[in-house]
């Protein structure tokens, strides 16, 4: 029981996203994160737990005797124990962004991929908090919605799974027609890689938030994004525009990183400021470990407040 | 020396330059484009187009270029212009001979340097199959060693080689060099002349050609303007006043320059110090005489110098002179016991007038002859006077035959009667009768001018022997023409002289007063009879100084009375040049001949240090070697080119087409693989940097 114990949390922590992209299979790789991250947290990620019944199934060893149904027992002479349905009471949505900027990877996996399981993970793991889960796929327009309901994991997950670039994005105007479709508090998860003006991606934001959602960013970049790790001239093609840019990587590396430093800090602070949480990752990074140092964070965060 | 082109129109491919140049600053900008998720930011940056320009690997980039220049060039077939050393960098099997002057006149500035070095430079052009010497010449010439194909030998000779202070004689360099070409078997022969080509060291009258087929390459070391102060000559008067000998020095300052030299210092030193200097202005390419108030002559011998200030060719700026007394001859005159009155007046008084030799001379009867009178002296004149009988006799023979000087002047007195029989030997032929010229008197017509009595009157007037009337002569019949040194216009005996023993004996056929002729009334009278005297007595001037090449005769009849010492003073004799170097002089193996080749003073001493004063010998560079005009160099080529043959410098490379002097060069063969060697390492640096890229 030890030993199977072990070989689970090494198994399936800090599993690497490379890994991950394997799998076809997006619940198999929602379950291998999810648990594992759950394993992993030693305590309980249930919050909220309804008393709306469920199902029965047969008693096994170790169940609780209190949760044995003795009515069933009396008609069946059969143990039974009674299941109960977690509340519903919240709604989780994923904002998807899957403009053209997404389809980008040179650390063997692509950003999309890696939102994608972001995004999976995320849905399955509120699923099994009993929260209705929805998605919204964007690019420059609203490309699919899965509106939030308790049933709707296969749904969002298929869609999540079918779900490709094809256009440039419009992060603003896009979440402006989304902030129309959502017309009850959710809890909001925002996943975009955020080429867009700090203040004008905030007015948007602002825009869900005032609905009284509950929004969470997750910013995700590729490594080479981040590093700028190229050292030959090149043709650099914007992948949203397709516009061309002969580039000597050499002569601007500094002061490129430099910029996306600052990018990346005024998102972070101008979020914070308005109540929005931040995260931030890079497709190098371990999902289960970037979901575990996030809510662990979120979970602190939300007993300060 | 420059590169020129056989086909320069594949310069053009230069052009392809601009290849690599675009390879290097746009290619690597139109590969594929790599896709990025957003310009945003990189569009914000500002872009300079200057770095977008640069170049990228530059190694790369030079090697891709150099391989590109080194192809036209290759392509273009270049050569060199320089048609003698074009030749002499490819022609195989060449046999040359290097003639590097090293006479003094090589001393002046720099141009021994640059002959070394120029010499050195021809050596290393030398090809595998070409076989060279080093001929060093100034006087003589003298091969360093036998032909070879060791560069590195004869670069050993050329560095051990200096300059000496001998003159240019370019004759036996030609010769030598025309011998070392005449027994090589090689097909080409080539003269490299390193020299600057002096006007005095070429003889135009001497015919030396090389042989046919010779390449003739000069260069002249000369410079274009030389500046040049040079004493050639120094004149020595010697006389004696209220019995003290003085002398007084002159000498000859030459400028060889084209700049007027003022205030020169000229200075006259003996024994090392400075007893008189004078001041003087002399012209361009002009010269002057310099004349130093006389000087008491010291005692022994002198060693005596005049400088003239400095210049590139300081050595010739000093002439030095030994000087030492006078040394006057000694001649007694018998006469017969019924001599005419005054009939050695004339004899006497002309021997009196001399310095150079002073005579000391003494008149005296027959009957007064003492044996003893002839210890010391040169010369014995039998003036009409029979030879004594006897003793007497027998010691005049002795004193001939020992080296002395006998003059017989027959006349009345002295005749074939009175002459003894047994001393008719000592005359050169038989003494007959007087002869009376009644149908007019006649002259002397032919002179034996190659005799040291008359070689001193074999110019146009110097000295005429045709003013004098003879009236009455002694017939003398002389066998061997060969003795006979002067005929009257009947063609009789005038004078004869005979060889005996180590002396000389002269028979005059006439008087030596007026009573049978008028010469001693004739200005040509006095010169006669010291030439007559210096012969008899074998008088030779000690010279005041030697010149360069010259030799030193070591003999105990040295006219130099201190060698004469040293040289009887047994034991051998040390000869030491002005440079140190010593020879040893054995004076028991007879007659030993120093070569001169130093300017300065050679000492001459005992070895063992005796007793007697040591002697010296001044030499000075010969005064042509100051004159550094410059021969007309074609002419001079012309002159030594055989006949038929082009003979100026390279004629033969000239000849060549410049097709046949790349062809023999080939550069462009080395530039190819050149160019070959570049694309290897441009092909290895480029896949390592692809290499390292992906």
């Amino acid at each position: 029981m030890f030993g199977t114990r072990a070989r689970s949390r090494a198994g399936a922590r800090f599993i690497d996203p490379v890994i991950l992209a394997r799998m076809d299979n997006l619940e198999l790789v929602a379950r291998t994160v999810v648990d594992g991250f759950i394993s992993g947290l030693h305590r309980s990620p249930y919050l909220g737990l309804s008393i709306d019944f469920a199902e029965h199934r047969p008693y096994m060893p170790g169940d609780d005797i209190r949760r044995i149904d003795w009515r069933v027992f009396g008609r069946t002479d059969r143990f039974y124990v009674k299941e109960f349905e977690a509340d519903t009471n919240a709604n989780f949505s994923v904002i998807l962004d899957i403009s053209r900027s997404m389809d980008f990877g040179e650390a063997g996996i692509r950003k999309l991929d890696y939102a994608k399981f972001l995004a999976a993970s995320l849905t399955y793991l509120s699923s099994r908090q009993r929260d209705r889960v929805g998605l919204v796929t964007f690019d420059s327009e609203i490309v699919d919605i899965v509106p939030p309901s308790a049933k709707h994991l296969e749904v969002v997950l298929h869609t999540l799974e079918r779900a490709r670039s094809t256009r440039g994005g419009s992060l603003c105007e896009a979440l402006r027609k989304i902030a129309e479709v959502f017309r009850r508090r959710s809890v909001i998860v925002l996943i975009s890689d955020f080429y867009e003006e700090p203040s004008a991606m905030m007015s948007a934001v602002n825009a869900l938030k005032q609905k009284g959602n509950d929004i969470i960013v997750f910013h995700v970049l590729d490594p080479a994004e981040i590093n700028f790790p190229y050292d030959q001239p090149l043709n650099f093609e914007d992948l949203e525009t397709g516009e061309q840019l002969a580039v000597v990587p050499d002569a601007l590396r500094e002061q490129y990183q430099t910029m996306l430093r600052e990018h990346r800090e005024m998102i972070g602070r101008m979020m914070g400021d308005n109540r929005v949480d931040y995260g931030f990752f890079d497709t190098s990074m371990p999902l289960d470990l970037a979901l575990f140092k996030y809510l662990s964070n979120r979970q602190r965060m939300s007993r300060v407040r | 020396m420059s590169l020129l082109l056989l086909a320069p129109l594949f310069l053009l491919g230069l052009g392809t330059l601009v290849v690599p140049v675009i390879v290097h600053l746009i290619h690597r900008h139109k590969r594929e484009s790599v896709p990025f998720p957003s310009l945003m930011f990189i569009q914000r940056i500002p872009y300079k187009d200057v770095r977008r320009q640069q170049l990228r690997h530059k190694l790369l980039f030079a090697l891709r270029c150099l391989a590109l220049i080194l192809l036209a060039l290759a392509f273009a077939r270049p050569f060199l212009e320089n048609p003698t050393e074009a030749a002499a960098a490819d022609i195989a099997g060449r046999e040359v001979v290097i003639l590097l002057d090293r006479s003094h006149s090589m001393r002046f500035g720099d141009r021994w340097q640059r002959a070394v070095e120029q010499a050195r430079a021809r050596l290393d052009m030398l090809g595998p199959l070409d076989r060279a010497t080093v001929v060093l010449f100034a006087e003589t010439a003298e091969a360093t060693g036998r032909s070879t194909t060791d560069g590195l030998s004869l670069k050993n000779a050329i560095e051990r080689a200096e300059p000496t202070a001998g003159a240019t004689r370019y004759g036996s360099a030609l010769q030598l060099a025309g011998r070392i070409l005449s027994e090589s078997d090689q097909p080409e022969r080539e003269v490299v002349f390193l020299t600057d080509f002096q006007r005095s060291g070429w003889d135009r009258v001497s015919d030396v050609r090389l042989p046919s087929g010779t390449t003739v390459t000069a260069v002249n070391l000369s410079e274009d303007e030389t500046y040049n102060i040079s004493l050639p000559f120094v004149s020595l008067r010697q006389e004696v006043l209220s019995g003290r000998e003085w002398v007084s020095v002159t000498t000859r300052v030459v400028n060889g320059g084209e700049r007027q030299v003022r205030e020169l210092q000229v200075a006259l030193i003996l024994n090392g110090q400075e007893l008189q200097s004078r001041t003087v202005t002399v012209d361009p390419l002009g010269s002057t005489a310099v004349t130093f108030s006389p000087v008491l002559l010291p005692e022994g011998v002198s060693r005596g110098a005049v400088t003239a200030g400095t210049d590139a060719l300081p050595q010739d700026n000093t002439v030095v002179f030994v000087l030492s007394p006078s040394n006057s001859l000694s001649a007694l005159i018998l006469e017969s016991s019924d001599a005419r009155e005054n009939q050695s007046l004339f004899l006497r008084r002309a021997l009196e007038i001399g310095d150079r030799p002073s005579f000391r001379v003494d008149v005296r009867p027959l009957r007064q002859f003492r044996l003893s009178d002839l210890d010391g002296r040169a010369v014995l004149v039998l003036n009409d006077a029979p030879l004594p009988g006897g003793r007497a006799g027998q010691r005049i023979r002795e004193f001939v035959e020992n080296g002395g000087g006998l003059l017989v002047v027959l006349g009345e007195r002295n005749g074939p009667q009175t002459w003894p029989a047994n001393a008719v030997d000592l005359l050169p032929g038989v003494v007959g009768a007087r002869v009376d010229l009644d149908r007019g008197p006649i002259a002397l017509s032919t002179m034996e001018y190659g005799s040291p009595v008359f070689d001193v009157f074999s110019a146009p007037r110097s000295g005429d022997f045709s003013a004098a009337k003879f009236f009455r002569y002694r017939d003398l019949s002389v066998d061997d023409p060969q003795r006979v040194l002067a005929r009257y216009s009947d063609g009789q005996v005038a004078l004869a002289e005979k060889k005996v023993g180590d002396g000389i004996v002269l028979v005059w056929t006439s008087t030596a007063d007026t009573y049978w002729n008028d010469l001693a009334l004739q200005p040509v009278f006095l010169p006669f009879v010291h030439r007559m005297m210096r012969y008899l007595a074998r008088y030779e001037e000690v010279r005041p100084f030697f010149i360069v090449g010259e030799t030193l005769k070591l003999t105990r009849e040295s006219p130099d009375k201190s060698l004469r010492a040293l040289m009887d003073g047994g034991g051998d004799l040390v000869v030491e040049a002005p440079s140190g170097k010593r020879t040893i002089v054995q004076p028991g193996a007879g007659e030993q001949v120093v070569e001169l080749t130093e300017q300065g003073f050679y000492e001459i001493r005992q070895v063992d240090g005796g007793e007697i004063q040591p002697t010296f010998v001044a030499v000075n560079i010969d005064p042509s070697e100051s004159d550094l005009a410059q021969l007309d160099t074609e002419e001079f080529l012309g002159a030594v080119t055989p006949m038929g043959d082009e003979g100026s410098a390279g004629a033969r490379a000239r000849q060549l087409t410049v097709e046949e002097r790349e062809h023999r060069q080939q550069l462009w063969w080395y530039l190819l693989i050149a160019a070959m060697l570049m694309l290897v390492a441009e092909t290895a640096i480029s896949n390592r940097l692809s290499r390292v890229a992906r």
